[in-house]
């Protein structure tokens, strides 16, 4: 008898200790958590005080200081593999809708709406079978690594590669004019991704763009996750199984490393850099986090505690950012003094 | 006010010692229950801010519970026995709470019979997690008291309330800002066969 409880004491250390190393905390975080608008936001862009997105609600936008949402296209689908671009300088927002039962996934008709006026036009064009894999302000990027730029004249859409690059770009991000995005050359595996620059000359439409800058690490980093930029520093993110993620800090073509999280392997980090501090947060964190980048050493420190959501952007208002998320809407976050959600 | 408390506990004793004459259960006597019902969030107290939320503003809703519980008695009036459950609750942001107790239960049985007074005590653990969060198994312990109604000989169906209770308390210095305290209200509806 003395044996068999003994044995089921062990076990119950045993259970105890393995299903309590994922200590995330569960009834103390569940009083941070705010209402879903189960919005399901993608962001096309930001013009002035407006954030533009797509939602289940169609077109929408944000206003960012009197926080109200308007509806610009009601019909427009939400689905994840459709893309916009926000054409800022006509006002207007084109975009594209995969086709369905197309077994090939192909991007076959095209829309533009006036952000002003809520015109909706359907636009002509020769049919793009390419898998648009991101877009970014007012270019696409595809499958076949070209960055394609897009004109309408009358109502018909023309495709101008501007520039091209390897295949299988996997991550695309654009902060400013610069696209970041990293690609696997054949035969490497996944997760060897080398990491290319393609800055826009966007100051100079007549000249083809170019690939400005190339960087190829000489080893394995990992899934590029994030990239967070101001004007003196750029800072990438990225995770690896099992090693967790590092932030590396890009000087010219090279990448230093300047912090590492070993406990952490995420998909979806949100970061953006202000007054020589890094702030970030991370899928499946209610946490933010800020990271000096000016010298001596680096903290990490919890700074505020939302909802565990996905933010899938920053946008700098006044003194203050407003943080959007998926399916939480909005938040207004102060970096001045100790940080805070407001 | 304490006369007051002190007259009600009077009066329930009083009403428990009508029925109790009458013993129905032997040593030996089992009872199975099925039980299935709501449960309301009572309260969460996160200790590092020494914050307390009651009701609905622990931002929990509504939820449910269901359990099957097997009870064998060791006396005329306590029978011994385990319960396992399943409970839910949504919070508000969408997510699920999801929490499986596995209790050993004691159960008081002052009055019996047609009418059975079920006053029991649960203490074991429960596996806890949160949809897009983490997992944890704290402690659980509970405290219920039913009225049970025996149609016929033996089969009865009945009511359960009472409150259940998890510490969420994490013993790594680093997790320490996590530890919680929750208080929960069931209200079951149960069918119990005993012989």
């Amino acid at each position: 008898m003395k044996k068999y409880m003994l044995l089921l004491f062990i076990l119950l250390v045993a259970l105890l200790t393995s299903c309590n190393l994922d200590n995330q905390g569960i009834f103390a975080e569940v009083l941070d958590r705010v209402p879903s608008d189960n919005r399901r936001i993608s962001l096309i862009g930001r013009s002035g005080d407006f954030v533009y997105f797509s939602s289940v609600n169609g077109i929408e936008s944000y206003n960012l200081v009197s926080g109200v949402y308007t509806t610009i296209d009601g019909s427009a689908e939400a689905k994840k593999s459709n893309r916009f671009i926000l054409d800022i300088d006509n006002n207007q927002i084109i975009y594209f809708i995969e086709s369905a039962n197309s077994i090939t996934p192909k991007y076959d008709e095209y829309y533009s709406i006036n952000i002003n006026t809520k015109e909706k036009k359907s636009l002509d064009g020769s049919a793009n079978t390419d898998i648009f894999c991101g877009a970014f302000d007012k270019y696409l990027i595809n499958k076949n690594g070209d960055v394609v730029s897009t004109s309408i004249d009358d109502n018909i859409i023309t495709f101008t590669k501007k520039a091209s690059v390897l295949e299988n770009p996997r991550f695309v991000k654009n902060i400013d004019d610069i696209l970041v995005y990293t690609t696997s050359a054949s035969g490497i595996p996944d997760t060897s991704s080398l990491v290319y620059y393609y800055f826009d000359d966007s100051t100079n439409p007549s000249t083809p763009s170019t690939l400005r800058s190339i960087v190829k690490p000489e080893s394995d980093l990992g899934n590029l996750r994030s990239v967070a930029k101001d004007a003196s520093t750029t800072v990438l993110i990225f995770s690896k199984t099992n090693e967790g993620t590092s932030f590396y800090k890009l000087e010219g073509n090279t990448l230093t490393k300047i912090y590492s999280i070993s406990t952490v392997y995420q998909k979806d980090f949100a970061s953006f850099i202000d007054n020589g501090n890094l702030y970030y947060a991370y899928d499946g964190s209610s946490n933010f986090y800020k990271l000096s980048l000016n010298g001596g050493p680096i903290s990490s420190t919890t700074i505020s505690k939302i909802s565990t959501v996905s933010i899938i952007g920053y946008f700098k208002v006044g003194d203050n950012y407003k943080i959007c998320t998926t399916n939480n809407g909005f938040f207004t976050l102060s970096v001045s003094g100790t940080p805070t959600i407001l | 006010m304490r006369k007051k408390i002190l007259v009600l506990c009077l009066l329930v004793c009083m009403t428990f010692s009508l029925f109790a004459a009458n013993k129905y259960y032997d040593n030996g006597s089992q009872r199975f229950t099925i039980s299935a019902g709501v449960d309301f969030p009572l309260s969460i107290t996160r200790f590092a801010d020494n914050t307390t939320k009651t009701f609905f503003d622990t931002k929990l809703s509504l939820g449910g519970y269901g359990s099957i519980c097997y009870q064998l008695n060791v006396s005329p009036q306590i029978a011994l026995g385990c319960e396992i459950g399943y409970m839910f609750n949504f919070v508000i942001d969408g997510k699920l709470v999801t929490n499986v107790p596995i209790i050993a239960k004691a159960t008081w049985l002052p009055v019996q019979g047609t009418i059975d007074i079920p006053i029991s005590l649960g203490a074991g653990i429960c596996y806890l997690s949160l949809s897009d969060g983490g997992s944890y198994l704290p402690f659980y312990v509970s405290a219920e008291i039913g009225l049970q109604y025996y149609f016929t000989e033996n089969w009865g169906i009945g009511v359960n309330t009472g409150v259940w209770m998890i510490p969420e308390i994490y013993f790594s210095s680093a997790a320490k800002e996590k530890n919680a305290f929750a208080t929960f209200l069931p209200a079951t509806l149960m069918v119990t066969y005993r012989q």
